[in-house]
């Protein structure tokens, strides 16, 4: 492989990593590594993604205001971490709060969808960049990873801008996986009738070309295509990650019979199996109109599931080195609107994080008595994407070095909540 | 009844009473004194009609968002965590005569049967339930409709219940057999669907419901599709075959639609920052008459003696209404 001349030295490779790319593992197009610690015999860092896609509302989940003109109709309930209260909608979640860290003041500034869904993910506003769940792929791969480190799952629908981004210029390599309406990846499957030795004639014909075609140009794209074929073989090799018939019929009734509780019971499995990032989609958060009304349906789904899997992380000793975040694109206007809803609003929401990196038992930030606005200790979305690296281990700090062009992993302007890692 | 025939077209404003938060349901006393509404917000605003005194009655600690008469002298409030609270009438003011924690989840219909003696609530859940109005003791629970419940009215006969749900793109109507739970009629209304698939959210169904007083006709209140007129749909009772589609010029919803004794319809609609109250004769697609209000109409009520009705609606410049008024009309002998 044609690898830039850069020194472990000169980009803080880790030893991992500078003998990853020595043997010609790690792909050419992303070439610093940004380990802080976490020697290769500890387990992998990974990250689960519960995206709430629409915009959840804040104050009927995580930063209640009850009472006030914009409090709605529900209230608040006390929690396992003293002086909290969180929405009554989330009775479950209320009894797991001192293994959460909650942040009560995002000030995205986005109130759209589309412009939301890539930013959160990405941790800046310049598109372009990989999101989340791409580039913790690229910066937690390991030289003998065979799978893909990025797998999506969430529901078919046309709102295709819940995978908006994705790996921006780290390639097709980082490119989420998706499962669809529960269906892993189509093919899996040798067709009856192919031999296997007709199959390796074809893959030995396809790397002769890409060999010659490589010949004198820029290898970027060419590997991405390359590794697709290879991530194809590996998920042909590993088909059985994508089995939820191999989960007992217990667990999943534990995490509901719905579309979040069984991609949250997939997620469990695929995390198990060593994929670097899930990202669970819940969809239908978008409550223009009804939104209490909406929440209730949603929050019943989210609070049981959500609360089955950060026990059942816990108790399989994973939730150490999985970082959990709980997000969606944007909140919900406290005001409510004619028709009974909350409307798009990015000046004051809330996100939750749970697990590796990450101080239990954390409520950061204040927003005002209405919700409306931000009281204390603003947080912007670079300044948690920063935090997730951190969480994760990880320098955000560092650089992706590609086809000779240097670009920040994290947003430089973004900063680290200290306050909620441990 | 009136004693006099009233015009359904004259109705005038007697009086209107602000509220400081946005209402969404009104009734009027079974003697027709006090004027009861409730909306965002735990209190129950009382106002006894002849002095225009407002008193706010406690209890709930939620969105009243539901209300009807019953009997000689109660009115029944339900709210948004499941309550029902049962207020005496007889008294000045009115006060609680007993509580029922009577969903886990939020009311979203209460209907009293015509002799008063029972009453039914249905909630989120697709859970009804029938109780004694007496003593809020439950009677009967119906299998769970599998969707919320929007909208509930008994037949006269006493033995039938009607209930309106929202099930996504195909709404329906069912006619249960009371004494047995055993359903007896199904109607779909997917003209009150407002589904759309790019979310994936069932944005209309029927949102009010109400039963002819011969029971004849099944009144079936919301929105013509996503985006299309406030409407009300008429189904025969017994067969379920759709009669009338009334539709307003108002695109948004058709929340409630009430019989005046003398056989004509009143219904409630609104959009953003706009609403109106509308009389129907039955057998014509033209309403009778008009009126526009200056925020979305959510609740009507008639009053006893049928020569004045009320109105709640929620008041604010934008999309974002912050007060109520509840106003009072009067259609002149």
């Amino acid at each position: 492989m044609n690898q830039p001349p850069l020194s472990a030295t000169e980009i803080g490779l880790t030893r991992r990593e500078a003998i990853a790319r020595a043997i010609g593992i790690v792909g050419a197009t992303a070439l610093a590594p940004v380990a802080l610690s976490a020697p290769a015999t500890e387990p992998r860092k990974q990250l689960l993604l519960l995206f709430l896609s629409g915009g959840a509302s804040q104050l009927e989940t995580w930063d209640p205001k009850p009472g006030a003109r914009t409090g709605g109709p529900f209230r608040a309930i006390p929690t396992s971490l003293d002086g909290v209260r969180i929405g009554e909608l989330l009775p479950h979640t209320a009894k797991i709060m001192h293994r959460l860290a909650v942040v009560r003041s995002v000030n995205s500034t986005i109130a759209d969808h589309e412009v939301g869904h890539y930013a959160i993910q990405a941790g800046r506003l310049v598109p372009g960049y990989p999101v989340l769940g791409s580039a913790v792929a690229r910066l937690l791969e390991r030289p003998d990873d065979v799978l893909p480190g990025y797998i999506t799952l969430r529901r078919d629908g046309p709102k295709a801008y819940t995978d908006t981004g994705d790996a921006g210029f780290l390639g097709a390599k980082y490119e989420a996986v998706k499962v669809i309406n529960g269906r892993p990846p189509e093919n899996l499957v040798i067709p009856g009738g192919i031999q296997p030795a007709v199959l390796q004639a074809r893959d030995a014909a396809r790397r002769a070309a890409d060999e010659r075609f490589l010949r004198g140009r820029a290898p970027g794209p060419i590997h991405g295509y390359g590794t697709t074929f290879d991530q194809a073989s590996a998920l042909m090799q590993r088909r059985e990650i994508f089995d939820l018939d191999a989960e007992s019929a217990t667990d999943r009734d534990r995490y509901g019979r719905h579309d979040f509780g069984q991609n949250c019971l997939l997620a469990r499995r695929l995390l198990k199996s060593g994929v670097s990032c899930v990202r669970v989609v819940h969809h239908d958060w978008d409550a223009h109109q009804d939104n209490f009304y909406w929440h209730q349906m949603r929050c019943a789904e989210f609070d049981r599931t959500f609360v089955t899997l950060i026990q059942d992380l816990e108790e399989n000793g994973m939730l150490e080195h999985t970082l959990v975040v709980v997000t969606g694109e944007m909140g919900r206007t406290p005001q409510i609107n004619n028709l009974g809803g909350r409307d798009h609003w990015g000046r004051a929401w809330s996100v939750a994080m749970a697990g590796a990196g990450i101080k239990p038992g954390v409520v950061f930030g204040e927003t005002n008595d209405t919700g409306t606005e931000v009281k204390a200790d603003q947080v912007s979305i670079g300044d948690l994407f920063h935090t997730y690296l951190r969480a994760l281990g990880l320098n955000p700090h560092a650089n992706y070095h590609l086809n000779g062009q240097t670009n920040p992993i994290a947003d430089p302007a973004g900063k680290a909540i200290t306050a909620v890692l441990a | 009844m009136p004693a006099m025939p009233i015009d359904p077209a004259k109705a005038r404003l007697v009086i209107e009473h602000k509220h400081d938060a946005p209402l969404m349901s009104c009734v009027f006393d079974p003697r027709g004194r006090f004027l009861f509404s409730g909306g965002r917000g735990p209190g129950v605003m009382c106002i006894e009609i002849a002095t225009g005194e407002k008193t706010t009655l406690t209890g709930h600690d939620s969105w009243v968002g539901e209300m009807a008469r019953a009997g000689s002298d109660l009115v029944l409030t339900g709210d948004y965590l499941g309550r029902v609270i049962a207020w005496d009438c007889s008294a000045e003011p009115p006060r609680e005569r007993w509580n029922i924690d009577a969903h886990p989840s939020t009311i979203r219909a209460l209907a009293v049967s015509a002799d008063g003696e029972t009453f039914a609530t249905g909630d989120r859940d697709g859970i009804v339930r029938i109780w004694q109005t007496s003593d809020g003791r439950q009677l009967h629970e119906l299998p769970k409709n599998v969707h919320p419940i929007y909208g509930l009215a008994f037949h006269p006969d006493g033995q039938r219940i009607v209930s309106a749900d929202r099930q996504p793109q195909k709404p329906q109507i069912k006619v249960w057999d009371i004494a047995t739970g055993r359903e007896t009629l199904k109607i779909e209304v997917a003209e009150l669907s407002g589904y759309r698939r790019v979310e994936d959210i069932e944005w209309g169904g029927i949102r009010g419901l109400t039963l002819s007083p011969d029971g004849s006709l099944i009144v079936a209140c919301g929105r013509a599709g996503y985006d299309g007129p406030a409407s009300a749909l008429l189904f025969d009772s017994a067969t379920g075959k759709l009669k009338r589609k009334l539709a307003s010029s108002l695109k948004g919803f058709c929340y409630m639609a009430r019989f005046h004794a003398q056989g004509f319809l009143m219904t409630v609609g609104g959009d953003v920052a706009k609403g109106e109250f509308r009389t129907w004769n039955v057998e014509q697609d033209a309403s009778l008459a008009d009126t526009s209000t200056s925020g979305p109409c959510t609740s009507l009520d008639i009053h006893p003696e049928g020569t004045r009705f009320a109105v709640t609606q929620a008041i604010g410049k934008s999309s974002y209404p912050e007060t109520g008024l509840l106003a009072i009309y009067e259609w002149p002998a």
